[in-house]
This record gives C-alpha cells, structure tokens and sequence, in this order.
C-alpha cells in the first residue's frame, strides 16, 4: 500500500454577488482576442483577481497564454503553462474568475452563443465552483464597449455551467471606468 | 613424541556461538560516541515522503506515500480528494515539468517534500 494517508484541504465554493471588470483590462483582452478574430482564428483568455468585502469579486489582472487555434478550436499549448500561470497568480494573492473565448459567429438570434461541449469540460483554468466564462461572438471583431451585452455569460455551479438570463448579467457583471474602485468602509 | 605434542597446530579461537567476539572496554561512554556517530554516518533513507497536490492556493491534499509510489498512484488518489471527475484530461506538474505515470516519487522528491500541481490544458472549441 503505497499511499499511507490523505489530507484534504477543500474551501466552500464561492458564489460572487458581482463581478468588477477594469475597463482598461477587458480592451486589454479584447485586443488579445480580436488578434486572432482577424485572422479567422478563435482565441481564449482569462481574468483574475480578488475576493472583495461585499461578496463580490474585483478583477486585478488578466492572463493572455500562448495558445494553438484554428476557426473553430483554440487551446493553450501545454499543461506547464497552465501550472505557470496558477503559480504566478497564487503568488500575486490573485485568483481565476473568468474565462473568455470567442467563437466564429452570433449563435442563435435571441440567445447568443452557447457553450459547446468542449467549452462546457475545458474553458476552466480550475475545477472551481463560483467562477466565470463569457463567450465572446463573431471572434471578437465587434466593440468591448457593449460588453456583457452580444457576449453570454455562464456561472458554474454544483460542476455545471449555469447561463446567466440577461437582466442577470447586467446586475452581477460590472465594467467600470474608474481606475480605483471604492468599496464604502460600511460595508466591511 | 613429547617434543612433536608440543609444536601441534593449534585451532584458532572461534567466535562464540551468535555473535563477534567482544573485548572488555572501560569507556563505554565513548563506545556509545563512536556507535551514535557511525549511524549518523549513514544516509536515512526516509520511510514515507509527503506529496501536496493543489489546484489553486486553497484547495490541496496533502498526501503522505513511500518512496516507490508512482505518479499514477498519487493522480488517482488527488483525483478523489480534489473531486475531478474527468481525470484523463488532468495532468500532474512538479518543478515545472509535466510528469509521467510510471515516474516514482523517489526521483521527484527532495528533502522528504514535494508540492505538484494538478492542471489541464484549458480549450475551447465552436
């Protein structure tokens, strides 16, 4: 018997009221993304940052892997990069909140695009619970200004991605121009 | 013939039965020393080494095998603890490097310690 014991350390998922996304960052991602749109290629990113005071999350930073792509696939180029970047991240005190991904075209006229079954077991950096993934149309070739709106958003939950409905998106996914974000000292 | 007894070969002194001779010291205080510093002398191979698989900074198992475990062993068991239910598409880094199924602990560890990390390969496909 090899393995003698085991001892797990697992923290309750997190479920994030809002999420807070830096303008300055999501242009940042966008032009990531938008770089291979142009060249017919999808392209994924992330986004990461912190827990903050009133249950919701405060994006810091944004992660652009080096990644192998076509029209209709993208993956980042190994599994050391992976460790890499949730080393860095761990150092940085900051953690993954959401994946974005384009896809070549608009999905369904009323409800945008959808997670394939790739998307549903790969766009995650982590297993987590409580973290987030966009899927961004038409490879990202239209204006992050509109953003969350044209892009879906899914929450995973219980290991399953949940669609976030619109009027949902609009409360819990934030883009703000402010630099700084204040949190109100009664809120601690 | 008396002459001839006296130059017979004698027998060498055997052991006594179960063990080496021993002769009589005075300083056992030094006996022991010199024993306390030859057995430190020798490299302690350790019994078991303590593997930590993380996914992210706060949720890990910690892992404690023999030397001879093998990578598979321990991605199986990190599978169950850290609740993946697609091991297949996981992979097990340690010091930067993506490890292989039948690598031992032996060779990875140093100083009876070793943090690895459990990734995937994140994709998304239309």
């Amino acid at each position: 018997m090899p393995i003698v014991c085991a001892d797990v350390r697992l923290v309750a998922a997190p479920r994030y009221g809002r999420l807070y996304i830096p303008l300055g960052t999501l242009v940042t991602v966008w032009e990531f993304l938008r770089l291979n749109g142009s060249r017919g290629r999808e392209q994924i990113a992330f986004l990461a940052g912190r827990a903050v005071v009133d249950g919701s999350a405060q994006v810091t930073s944004c992660v652009l892997p080096v990644t192998s792509a076509n029209g209709g696939y993208v993956a980042l180029t190994s599994y050391a990069q992976t460790a890499l970047i949730l080393d860095t991240l761990e150092a940085r005190q900051e953690t993954f909140l959401m994946a974005l991904h384009t896809h070549p075209d608009g999905g369904d006229e009323r409800s945008g695009p959808s997670h394939s079954a790739i998307d549903d077991h790969g766009v995650a950096l982590t297993p987590d619970d409580g973290i987030f993934s966009a899927v961004i149309p038409h490879y990202a070739l239209g204006s992050p200004f509109r953003f969350p709106d044209g892009s879906t958003i899914y929450e995973r939950v219980d290991g399953a991605w949940r669609r976030l409905e619109t009027d949902e998106v609009d409360e819990r996914v934030v883009v703000h121009g402010d630099t700084l974000r204040m949190v109100p000292a009664r809120a601690r | 013939m008396e002459q001839l007894r006296e130059h017979e070969p004698q027998p060498e002194a055997r052991p006594p039965a179960g063990g080496l001779p021993t002769q009589a010291v005075h300083d056992v205080a030094a006996l022991a020393g010199d024993a306390a510093a030859r057995a430190a002398a020798i490299p302690a191979v350790p019994a078991t080494v303590t593997v930590t698989v993380k996914t992210t900074g706060t949720t890990a198992t910690r892992i404690v095998a023999t030397p001879d475990t093998t990578v598979a062993e321990v991605m199986a068991q990190a599978c169950r603890d850290l609740r993946i239910r697609d091991p297949e598409r996981w992979a097990l880094v340690a010091n930067g490097e993506v490890t292989v199924e039948g690598w031992v602990l032996r060779g990875l560890v140093q100083d009876g310690e070793l943090t690895m990390r459990l990734v995937k390969r994140p994709e998304a496909g239309a």
